[in-house]
This record gives structure tokens, C-alpha cells and sequence, in this order.
């Protein structure tokens, strides 16, 4: 007879399971995918929320962004002074406010996480809305700041610096855009059991890197002179 | 309110304070004081410290295979490092 059928067959092993199987236990009483519940995959040492790909798309679009930056910084070098003059007529106090409101986004879109694996759903759908309220906002101060400097004259064509603060904040402003979509079309997909954490933690990463690559937007365009 | 006490809303705090710490330093110096090497330094540094905040806490990179964790990094070190030049060594 194999050793496991004789400790499987005395009924005095089974008195104290370990309490992690009754972990298990309880968790295909109440029908929830145990991984789902612990926010990861607990066979592997390493995870990678939500779809990889879209990690890869994330970073293929900072290294996009980077190049921008560096082509930014080589034209100025070349001719500092107006670059210097135009970006006084930039507001920090609204970079600030926006740097601020995507922070909180993306501490909303964590929490909404967070709220949906331990099965909280309509709190989760709460953040979610949250995030794309930020979203919203963060859009509706980008819009006031592109009206002011029309207003006065200055556009895409004015000088270098105008082409750049257009160009780099109109390609980080589609990306929120887009992200705001995406928040909205996971919400529905959520609220009728069609998507789960998965999709949401996908959607997150992508979120994170608008977040992200705006810390780096401000000071570039805005505070450092 | 339980549910707000977690590491990543800690993490959050420490983003508005580094937030902060930046609109004083550009307030200091739009007030007449000279944007000087050290601000500079310190505004790429802070911009730098919320990056690794957001990328390890936030998007959980921290978890991540090694390669991931390493290509993240070298793009924070190559933009950081970017912005230095550009503002401060040139």
C-alpha cells in the first residue's frame, strides 16, 4: 500500500488541516476564484497585473514621449531666450492643480482595484467614476489653458517653444482622452458582470502612465527655467 | 474609512507633499529668487522620486519580473538624466 493512501485512510490526520486549505475551502463555498480574491496570482513568485501587452504598449509610448522631450530640450539649446520669454506665459498654478488631480486619479483607479478584488463591486464602480471625474476635469482646465493662449495670439505656429507645449501636452491630452474612455467603457463592463479585475487592472496601467508621464511634462514645459 | 487605510494611500500623500515641495521651489524662485543649479536639481530629483512612486506602488512593477522592473528603471534614469543635462550641465 502507498504511503499516502495509509495517511490519507487514518481518520487522525484529518482532524487538523492546515488553514489554508480551509482557506481554499471556503473560498469554493462561496464560488470566488481564490486569485481573484488575493489580488494575484499566488502560484507565481512574480506577477504582472492585468495584460501584459499593454505593458508593452506603455512603454513603447513612454519611450515615444522621451524622444519628444529630448528633441524639446536640443532645440532649446540651440537658442534659449524665447524659449525662456514664452514659457512665462505659462501657469503653474494650473500645472500644479492638474499634477494634483491626476495623483488623486490615479489613487481612486488603485482603490477602485483594490475595492473590486475583495468583491465590493459598487464601490469599486464609486472610484472608477471618481477617476474619470478627474479625468474629466484635469481636460476641462486643459481646454481653459489652450482658450487663454489663443485668445492672446499664441498658437502652434507662434515659435518653437508654442510648437512644443502644444504638440507634447495635445499628445499627453488625447491620452487622456482615451484613458477617460477606457475608464468609461470598463465601468459598464464591470456594473454588468462582463469584465473583472483583470480588465481593470489593465486599464489602470495605462491610466498611470498618462499620470506619469505628466510629472515629467510640468517641470519640463512649466517650472524649469 | 478602513478601506482608505492602506500602503498606497500613503503612497499618495507622499506624491502631493513631493507635489508640494515642487510649487514651492517654482513660487520661491517666479518671486525674484534665482532658479539656481540646486532647484533645478531638485525639481528633476522630486519629479524622479514621484516616477518610482508611481511605477513600483501604483502600477505594481515592484512585483513584476526582473526585466520589466530593469526596463522601467533605465527609462526613469535616461529621462532623469535627460532633463539634468538638459537644464543644468548645458
Amino acid at each position: 500500500m502507498d504511503y499516502r493512501e495509509i495517511f490519507s485512510a487514518d481518520p487522525r490526520l484529518n482532524i487538523k488541516q492546515p488553514r489554508a486549505n480551509k482557506m481554499k475551502e471556503s473560498y469554493a463555498e462561496l464560488n470566488v476564484d481564490e486569485n481573484v480574491v488575493s489580488g494575484s496570482d499566488t502560484s507565481k513568485k512574480c506577477h504582472i497585473p492585468g495584460e501584459e501587452g499593454v505593458f508593452i504598449f506603455v512603454l513603447l509610448d513612454m519611450v515615444i514621449f522621451a524622444l519628444l522631450f529630448g528633441s524639446f530640450l536640443f532645440e532649446r539649446l540651440k537658442n534659449k531666450v524665447p524659449y525662456v520669454e514664452s514659457q512665462a506665459h505659462l501657469s503653474v498654478d494650473l500645472g500644479i492643480i492638474n499634477t494634483l488631480v491626476l495623483l488623486t486619479s490615479s489613487w481612486f483607479i488603485v482603490m477602485a482595484i483594490k475595492a473590486l478584488q475583495v468583491g465590493r463591486k459598487n464601490l469599486s464602480l464609486i472610484f472608477i467614476t471618481i477617476t474619470m471625474s478627474c479625468g474629466t476635469l484635469f481636460s476641462g482646465i486643459k481646454i481653459t489653458e489652450y482658450y487663454d493662449k489663443a485668445s492672446v495670439g499664441m498658437t502652434l505656429l507662434t515659435n518653437d517653444f508654442f510648437m512644443f507645449y502644444f504638440i507634447i501636452t495635445g499628445m499627453h491630452f488625447i491620452h487622456v482622452i482615451v484613458g477617460t474612455i477606457a475608464l468609461l467603457v470598463v465601468f459598464f463592463r464591470i456594473r454588468s458582470n462582463t469584465s473583472g479585475v483583470y480588465t481593470l487592472e489593465s486599464v489602470a496601467t495605462y491610466w498611470h502612465m498618462v499620470d506619469l508621464l505628466w510629472i515629467i511634462i510640468f517641470p519640463l514645459l512649466y517650472v524649469m527655467r | 474609512m478602513q478601506f482608505f487605510m492602506v500602503r498606497e494611500s500613503l503612497v499618495w500623500l507622499l506624491l502631493i507633499a513631493a507635489t508640494a515641495s515642487t510649487w514651492f521651489i517654482s513660487s520661491n524662485t517666479s518671486s525674484g529668487v534665482d532658479f539656481t543649479n540646486g532647484s533645478r536639481f531638485m525639481v528633476v530629483l522630486i519629479a524622479a522620486i514621484k516616477i518610482r512612486l508611481i511605477l513600483r506602488e501604483f502600477m505594481h512593477v515592484k512585483g513584476m519580473p526582473f526585466v520589466w522592473k530593469a526596463v522601467f528603471d533605465a527609462w526613469l534614469l535616461a529621462v532623469s538624466m535627460l532633463l539634468y543635462t538638459g537644464f543644468v550641465i548645458i
